[in-house]
C-alpha cells in the first residue's frame, strides 16, 4: 500500500467546531497509516483521514456525508446499517471484513469500530490485510499440500515395501523352485536359501540347512570352507589349497565368480560330477553381503566327453597307426590330418604340413590335374571317389614318389567340406616287383636251359637211333635201310632247326613281314599238310569257311606256322583222349567278327584242359606231350599273333574239348 | 626160329630204331603204331614179348595193357614199358603200377640205350622161360 506523502496533512473538518482534544486526535490520525473515519449515530461519515480515502480510492471530500455501511460488504454492512445502537452499548468491536473500493473491488480489511461517548461519534479504523490474508491463505494451503504430499509419499513407500516383499517372495520362489541346485549364504556365512534342487541333489532339506553354516556337509567329510565361503574372502592361496585337483578357476562368465568341478562318488546312485559356480553378492556400495552357489550336474556330460575323447583317441590311433598314408583336408583345402605313414612316404613333418600346405604342394601340376579329373570323373570309381589310382606324389625333396591313391571327397549335403585320401607307397612294392621279375627271369632262363637241354637230349636220342640204323644198314649192305636211317637223322636235324627258329621268334629277333593273303588258301594248305598226320592219329580234320574275308595283311610264315601249331595241338589233344576211345574231330573255322579282319578258330573234341594246365598254357617250355612237344609252340604262336596286333584266345572244358581263336586286326 | 617181339609206338623213328636193334640181336620185330594195331598183331602173331609205348593216339599203352590183362591168352606175354620222359606224359605211371593189377617185365626210359634195352629184353625172356 502506498504511503501518504509526509507533510500533506489535509484537514476535513472545520477546526473551529471541534474540541481541542478532538483536533489533536484528528491531527494525529491524519498522519497514521491506518485509515480512520468518524461517523455519527446515523452512520453518516463526518470526517476521515487521507489513508482512509486512499484505501478506498476516493477523493477524501467525496466520502463526507456518505453512509458508512455503503462502504462495507457482508455482515459488516448489515451491522453498520442496522445495529449502530448495539455498538454504542458494546463500545468496541473489531472485525475482519471487506470494504468496497471505488472500482467495486473488495479489499480485505481489519476494522475496529469504537464509540466515542464524549463526541457522540463512532470512530472506525481500517487496516488493509490483503497481504496478511494471502499469507494466511498460503499458510493454510501449504499445510494442506504438505499433508497430501506426506500421505502420498507414505502410500508410495508402503507400496514399494509391498513390492519389495513381493519381489523377495518371488525371488525366493524362483530360487527355491529352480531346477538348478543353488544355495545362498549371508555375510556371516549362514545359509539363507537352500532350494529344492539342492535338496534333491544332496539329500539335505532346506529346513535343516537354512540358518546354519553346514554348507560343507553334503559334499565333504569334515567342516571346511566351500566355494561360497571362499568367494567372499580374498584368499586365493587357501582356495587353491582347498580346491586342489578340482579344476578351480575364475569364471569367464560371471565377474568375481569362482568355478570348480569335482566328482562326488557319494552323491546319486553312481556318483555325480558337479560343476559349481560361486558368485559374491554385493550391495550398492560394493560391499559383499553374501554369496550364491549354483551347481551343474556334469555326470552325463563328463561321461559323454570321456566317451568322445576315447573315440577321438581311438580314431586318431587308427589313423596314426594305419599302414596306409592318410591325408585329409578341411573345407579350406588345407591339410588337416597327416599320419605317420604319410610322413614316412612324403618326408614332411606334421608341423610343416598340417594347416599350412595343400594338395597342390605335394603334387606336380600335371598330377594335380589328373587327380582333379579323376575325382570328378568316373574313371576310378563314381564321381567324388578315386579307387586305386596309380600316380605319384612329390616328396619333401620334390622327388616323385609312386603311390596307389584312393580318395573320397567329403560332403555335407551338397557342400564339399573336405576330402580324405589313402596312399600306399609303391617304391617298396615296385622294388619287390623288380626283384620278383628278376628272379622269375632267372628261373625262366634256368628252366629254358633245362628244357632246351632236355629237348636236345631227345633230338640226340633220335640222331643216335638214326645213326645206329645207318651203321647197321651199311654193315648189312642194306641200302633201303640206310636211306631210312638217314631220313631219321635228317628229321632230327630238322627238329633242331625248328626249335632254333622258335626260340629266335620267341626271343623277338624276327618281326612280321606282311603281305596280302587269302585266309582260305592258307587254311587249305594247312589242312593239306596235316591231313595224313590226322588220319594216322585217327582224327577227322575238316575246315569251314563261314564268311568271305577278302585278303588280309599278314606274315605268311608266322601265321602259317601258328595255324600248324594250333592244328597239331588239337590233334594231339584228341590222341590224349584216345586213351578212352572216342569220336576225335578237329575243325578249322574261318569267319570275320566285328572289328577284326579275320578269325581262325581251331576246335578239337579232345581231352580239354584242367585249370592248372590252362594257367600254364603260355608258360615257356610247358608241355604235356612226350617226344613231340618243345613247350614253345603256344608261347611262340601267341608272340607271332601279338606281333601282328592280333589276339590269341582259348576256351576249354576238360573232357569236352578246346577252341583256340586267332584274331587278326584290320590294316 | 627167331623170337617175335612186338613194338607198339606211334613214333615211326622209334619203331625203325627198335626193329633194327632187335633184328641185329637175332629177334624178329613186329611193328604197331597204336594200341588197336598192337592188340590185333598180338592176337595174330603171339609174340614172346611186347615193347609198349604209353603215349599213343587211338589206344594208349595203358588202355592196351588193361585189354591184354583181360585176355586169358595174352595175359602171359611179358611187357616192357618204354616211357617218354618221366613226369611229362601226364600219366602217373607209378600210381597205375601201384594198383598192382599189372607187373611189367621191365621199364625202359627214352632216350633208349641200345645195350640196356637188349639186356632188359633178354632178362625178361629168360624170366619167362624160367617160369614156364
Amino acid at each position: 500500500m502506498a504511503g501518504i506523502p509526509e507533510g500533506s496533512c489535509l484537514v476535513l473538518h472545520d477546526e473551529g467546531a471541534m474540541t481541542d482534544r478532538l483536533i489533536t486526535e484528528s491531527r494525529l490520525l491524519e498522519s497514521g497509516r491506518d485509515g480512520v473515519a468518524l461517523f455519527d449515530i446515523g452512520g453518516s461519515i463526518s470526517a476521515c483521514n487521507l489513508a482512509f480515502a486512499y484505501l478506498l480510492g476516493y477523493e477524501h471530500n467525496l466520502l463526507q456525508k456518505r453512509p458508512v455501511h455503503s462502504l462495507f460488504r457482508s455482515h459488516a454492512r448489515a451491522v453498520l446499517r442496522t445495529h449502530l445502537q448495539d455498538l454504542v452499548i458494546l463500545g468496541f468491536i473489531t472485525l475482519e471484513t471487506e470494504i468496497v473500493g471505488k472500482r467495486s473491488e473488495p479489499i480485505p480489511v481489519e476494522a475496529t469500530i469504537a464509540w466515542i461517548p464524549g463526541e457522540q461519534l463512532f470512530k472506525i479504523a481500517i487496516r488493509d490485510i490483503t497481504v496478511k490474508k494471502r499469507l494466511d491463505e498460503y499458510r493454510r494451503t501449504y499445510a494442506e499440500r504438505l499433508a497430501i504430499e506426506v500421505a502420498e509419499r507414505t502410500a508410495q513407500l508402503t507400496e514399494a515395501q509391498k513390492e519389495l516383499q513381493r519381489q523377495k517372495t518371488t525371488a525366493e520362489g524362483i530360487i527355491y523352485g529352480s531346477p538348478i541346485p543353488m544355495f545362498v549364504i549371508d555375510k556371516d556365512h549362514r545359509i539363507t536359501h537352500w532350494n529344492r534342487a539342492s535338496e534333491r541333489l544332496t539329500g539335505f532339506s532346506a529346513r535343516e540347512m537354512i540358518g546354519t553354516k553346514r554348507q560343507w556337509e553334503p559334499f565333504f567329510p569334515s567342516p571346511r570352507k566351500v566355494l561360497a565361503d571362499l568367494v567372499m574372502e580374498n584368499t586365493p592361496e587357501e582356495a587353491e589349497r582347498l580346491y586342489a585337483g578340482m579344476n578351480l578357476r575364475k569364471s569367464q562368465v560371471v565377474q568375481e565368480a569362482l568355478e570348480a568341478e569335482h566328482f562326488f562318488p557319494h552323491l546319486g546312485p553312481n556318483g555325480t560330477h558337479l560343476f559349481a559356480t560361486a558368485s559374491p553378492i554385493e550391495d550398492e556400495a560394493g560391499i559383499i553381503q553374501g554369496a550364491i552357489v549354483t551347481y551343474q550336474d556334469f555326470t552325463e556330460r563328463t561321461a559323454l566327453m570321456a566317451e568322445l575323447k576315447w573315440r577321438e583317441a581311438y580314431l586318431n590311433n587308427l589313423i596314426q597307426n594305419s599302414i596306409d598314408g592318410i591325408i585329409a583336408t578341411d573345407s579350406e583345402g588345407l591339410i588337416a590330418i597327416y599320419n605317420r605313414s604319410a610322413e614316412e612316404i612324403l618326408g614332411y613333418t606334421p608341423e610343416e604340413i598340417t594347416g599350412r600346405m595343400r594338395y597342390q604342394d605335394i603334387l606336380s601340376e600335371e598330377t594335380a590335374l589328373a587327380i582333379r579329373d579323376a575325382f570328378y570323373g568316373d574313371t576310378y570309381g563314381p564321381p567324388g571317389k578315386i579307387l586305386n589310382m596309380i600316380t605319384s606324389l612329390l616328396g619333401k625333396k620334390r622327388e616323385p614318389i609312386p603311390v596307389r591313391f584312393t580318395g573320397t571327397i567329403i560332403f555335407d549335403g551338397e557342400k564339399e567340406i573336405g576330402s580324405v585320401v589313402f596312399i600306399q607307397d609303391l617304391r617298396e612294392l615296385q622294388r619287390l616287383q623288380r626283384e620278383k621279375d628278376q628272379a622269375e627271369r632267372m628261373a625262366a632262363i634256368g628252366k629254358t636251359v633245362a628244357s632246351v637241354a632236355h629237348y636236345i637230349k631227345n633230338v640226340l636220342s633220335g640222331l643216335k637211333g638214326g645213326a645206329y640204323v645207318v651203321r647197321s644198314a651199311i654193315a648189312k649192305g642194306d641200302l633201303d635201310l640206310t636211306l631210312k636211317g638217314w631220313e631219321m637223322v635228317e628229321r632230327n636235324l630238322d627238329q633242331i632247326g625248328q626249335i632254333t627258329a622258335d626260340m629266335l621268334i620267341y626271343a623277338g629277333e624276327r618281326s612280321p613281314v606282311r603281305e596280302h593273303l587269302d585266309p582260305i588258301e592258307l587254311v587249305s594248305e594247312v589242312v593239306e599238310l596235316m591231313r595224313e598226320r590226322a588220319r594216322l592219329a585217327g582224327v577227322e580234320l575238316v575246315s569251314e569257311f563261314r564268311e568271305e574275308t577278302g585278303k588280309v595283311a599278314m606274315d605268311r610264315t608266322a601265321i602259317y606256322r601258328s595255324l600248324l601249331n594250333l592244328v597239331a595241338n588239337a590233334i594231339d589233344a584228341c590222341t590224349l583222349k584216345g586213351m578212352t576211345e572216342g569220336e576225335a574231330k578237329v575243325v578249322i573255322i574261318v569267319d570275320r567278327p566285328d572289328g577284326w579282319a579275320v578269325r581262325f578258330q581251331v576246335f578239337d573234341s579232345g581231352a580239354g584242359m584242367d585249370q592248372e594246365t590252362q594257367q600254364k598254357l603260355f608258360t615257356d617250355f610247358f608241355t604235356t606231350k612226350g617226344y613231340a612237344g618243345t613247350g614253345l609252340g603256344l608261347p611262340v604262336t601267341r608272340k607271332m599273333v601279338e606281333d601282328h596286333g592280333g589276339k590269341l584266345l582259348f576256351h576249354s572244358e576238360p573232357g569236352r574239348g578246346t577252341t583256340f581263336s586267332l584274331l587278326l586286326p584290320r590294316n | 626160329m627167331p623170337k617175335k617181339i612186338l613194338i607198339v609206338d606211334d613214333d615211326p623213328d622209334v619203331r625203325l630204331f627198335l626193329s633194327t636193334l632187335l633184328k641185329d640181336n637175332g629177334f624178329e620185330p613186329l611193328e604197331a603204331a597204336n594200341g588197336i594195331e598192337g592188340l590185333e598183331l598180338a592176337e595174330l602173331q603171339g609174340p614172346c614179348l611186347i615193347l609198349l609205348d604209353l603215349m599213343m593216339p587211338r589206344k594208349s599203352g595203358i588202355a592196351m595193357l588193361s585189354d591184354l590183362n583181360n585176355s586169358e591168352r595174352l595175359r602171359r606175354i611179358p611187357v616192357i614199358m618204354v616211357t617218354g620222359v618221366t613226369g611229362e606224359t601226364g600219366i602217373d605211371l607209378n600210381a597205375f603200377l601201384a594198383r598192382g593189377a599189372f607187373v611189367p617185365a621191365g621199364i625202359i626210359e627214352k632216350p633208349i640205350d641200345p645195350d640196356l634195352l637188349i639186356s632188359t629184353v633178354k632178362k625178361a625172356l629168360e624170366g619167362r622161360s624160367g617160369n614156364a
